[in-house]
């Protein structure tokens, strides 16, 4: 039997509704991208990634049946659960998403579930199982080239990471990535940040600073937060040189600080993308060893701004004259 | 699914009602050093709203989720939360008592060890949040008065802790202390200030913690608003309002016999009477 035919019927025998005959029709195609230096074959059709042509698939993205629990499970979470090589996640209203051996992502998503919100999840955290699956090291942050060499800013969601890049983009720098930085190599020992989604994800408030068009895509349609789409680097991006942890306090001026010692490792593991996965997909170990050959090989910083509202673009120039100069 | 583990004591208050103060207090009396706390590393509790940590449990972003969604999880946060600690986590929460779009109470009863609910008269809370958020008394009146009061409300940008229902400052303190049902202790705010050893040691009683009173009154004295004032005035302190001068500000009762117009006082007794006076806050004539 014809493999898209038979996927087809396995599909509409799962659910019969409009909404999931339109994405087993959708899906009879093959849609192929570049992202993380990974390539990926996808029946879901993603406008959020770079296109690429005539590939070998590193990565397939499919639709299929994903069962309600993993057969085994090493560790779990509220919306996930984990075991070797096997990674399961389920957001209610959405779907359930099963990553395995760091090559295959399935989707089962719900009956109501918008295309937008089921891309959300893939591009988020089964993306970010399916890095950890993969040994790779997937930094929290986005990251930032003036050409020479690369930074990436790090810390906690809603200190401005995004935010910054924006302001650093109107600079003249350029955005390797945003939210999820994976780190590759370019040479024996020179690490990189490979090319991420060439899109800044960006709230209303931010967007309104910076005079930027309001006619851009909403991340979810029920969020005030949009896609600024970005331009890809055709060349290999530069090496990597700093890490930044951003924080902010209720004070009136920037700061920074050069973090040293053990404290980079410490602040380079904390903020390593969805870091709770890890430890229940048993990938502890590598996870490690990448920290530990990273860490000796970048400089690391602590930069301190003052609270909301956040000035975007002063904020940049801060960045600009202090830290990427240093 | 096992039974879980009742590992939660909310330390619940309406803004600016004295739950920093509480905190600070409670960091001194667990300090094994006879100084006063770091104010500005109090590790031994944390907030209901801290979105790293509703992240960290989630295993995804909730800034990607509506206010809503992350209402509708967060029960399982703070059993995952209650779960993994081996003693006593003390939560300091502003909001009020809630249940989520899925009919679920946001702080569950089964991991709930009990409740310290610090009350103050809200004549007094009006001039202190103003100061706190640099608004108008006016348009304080209005939050405590309104049913629909959010925290972090706005929808066009990122805070870094999630959106929290706050309520009218009566619908609060009801819903605490009344609708809960969960095992509740009140302090008043007036009374930590003229009774602090009566207050604090009542409040570690229900708590079922065992300190000699020497070591209640050292951890009052560390918390005491002239330690606090100066250690603000030196050092800072990361959770004063981006728009206000200072946290710790005066630390008194009944400034509002002073500060507050006639018609101010009645706008905040017309709304609150009843709570007002079950809880003594109304002069002989209301």
């Amino acid at each position: 039997m014809d493999q898209k035919i038979s996927f087809y019927s396995l599909l509409c025998s799962i659910q019969h509704d409009r909404f999931v005959i339109y994405l087993c029709q959708k899906s009879l195609n093959k849609y192929y991208y570049k992202v993380y230096g990974l390539n990926i074959c996808s029946e879901l059709e993603l406008p959020e990634l770079t296109p690429a042509q005539n590939i070998k698939a590193d990565v397939t993205i499919g639709f299929g049946k994903v069962p309600e629990h993993l057969p085994e499970v090493r560790g779990s979470g509220i919306l996930f659960e984990a075991a070797l090589n096997d990674f399961l996640f389920k957001f209610e209203g959405i779907g359930r998403y099963r990553v395995q051996y760091g090559k295959r992502i399935t989707i089962q998503p719900e009956r109501e579930a918008l295309p937008a919100d089921i891309r959300l999840v893939l591009l988020g955290s089964s993306i970010g199982a399916l890095l950890h699956q993969r040994g790779m090291l997937a930094i929290h942050g986005s990251a930032i080239t003036d050409g020479k060499q690369t930074t990436i800013l790090s810390g906690q969601s809603g200190v401005g990471k995004s935010s910054l890049a924006a302001g650093l983009l109107e600079l003249g720098y350029s955005v390797i990535a945003d939210d999820i930085s994976v780190i590759g190599q370019n040479g024996k020992r020179h690490f990189m940040v490979e090319n991420g989604i060439p899109h800044l994800k960006l709230w209303k408030d931010v967007l309104a600073h910076l005079n930027q068009a309001d006619d851009l895509t909403k991340v979810r349609p029920k969020l005030e937060k949009y896609r600024k789409p970005i331009p890809v680097l055709e060349e290999e991006t530069p090496s990597l040189s700093k890490i930044v942890i951003l924080s902010s306090s209720n004070t009136t001026d920037f700061s920074y600080s050069e973090i040293l010692g053990r404290d980079k490792f410490h602040l380079l593991r904390n903020n390593t993308y969805r870091l709770q996965f890890i430890d229940k997909m048993n990938q502890t170990e590598a996870h490690f060893r990448n920290l530990s050959q990273l860490v000796n090989s970048i400089q690391m910083f602590h930069v301190d701004r003052p609270g909301n509202p956040l000035n975007v673009l002063e904020f940049a120039k801060y960045m600009s004259e202090i830290i990427f100069k240093t | 699914m096992p039974e879980a583990k009742k590992n939660i004591v909310w330390l619940v208050s309406y803004p600016k009602s004295g739950n920093t103060w509480f905190r600070i207090f409670l960091s001194n009396l667990f300090s094994d050093s006879p100084q006063p706390v770091n104010i500005n590393d109090l590790t031994e509790t944390t907030i209901s709203s801290n979105r790293s940590i509703i992240d960290s449990y989630l295993g995804m972003h909730s800034s990607e989720l509506t206010a809503e969604e992350i209402d509708k999880l967060r029960p399982n946060v703070f059993r995952s939360f209650s779960d993994e600690k081996e003693e006593t986590a003390y939560v300091k929460t502003h909001e009020a008592w809630t249940l989520n779009s899925g009919k679920k109470p946001i702080f569950p009863k089964e991991i709930t060890k009990g409740v310290l609910y610090i009350i103050r008269n809200p004549l007094d809370i009006a001039i202190s949040y103003s100061y706190h958020n640099n608004d108008s008394i006016d348009e304080t009146i209005t939050i405590l008065n309104d049913d629909s009061s959010r925290l972090c409300e706005k929808k066009d940008k990122l805070n870094l802790q999630t959106q929290q229902i706050l309520t009218s400052w009566s619908d609060h303190v009801s819903s605490w202390i009344d609708d809960s049902k969960l095992p509740v202790h009140i302090i008043r705010y007036e009374d930590m200030l003229d009774h602090p050893l009566d207050s604090f040691k009542n409040a570690i009683d229900f708590l079922n913690l065992e300190y000699e009173e020497s070591e209640i009154i050292n951890a009052i004295n560390n918390s005491s608003f002239d330690t606090l004032k100066e250690v603000e005035a030196s050092d800072g302190f990361k959770e004063r309002g981006i728009h206000s001068e200072a946290f710790f500000r005066k630390g008194k009762s009944n400034e509002w016999e002073s500060e507050l117009l006639e018609t101010q006082i009645n706008e905040i007794v017309k709304h609150h009477h009843k709570i007002m006076k079950r809880f003594g806050y109304l002069r002989k004539s209301e």
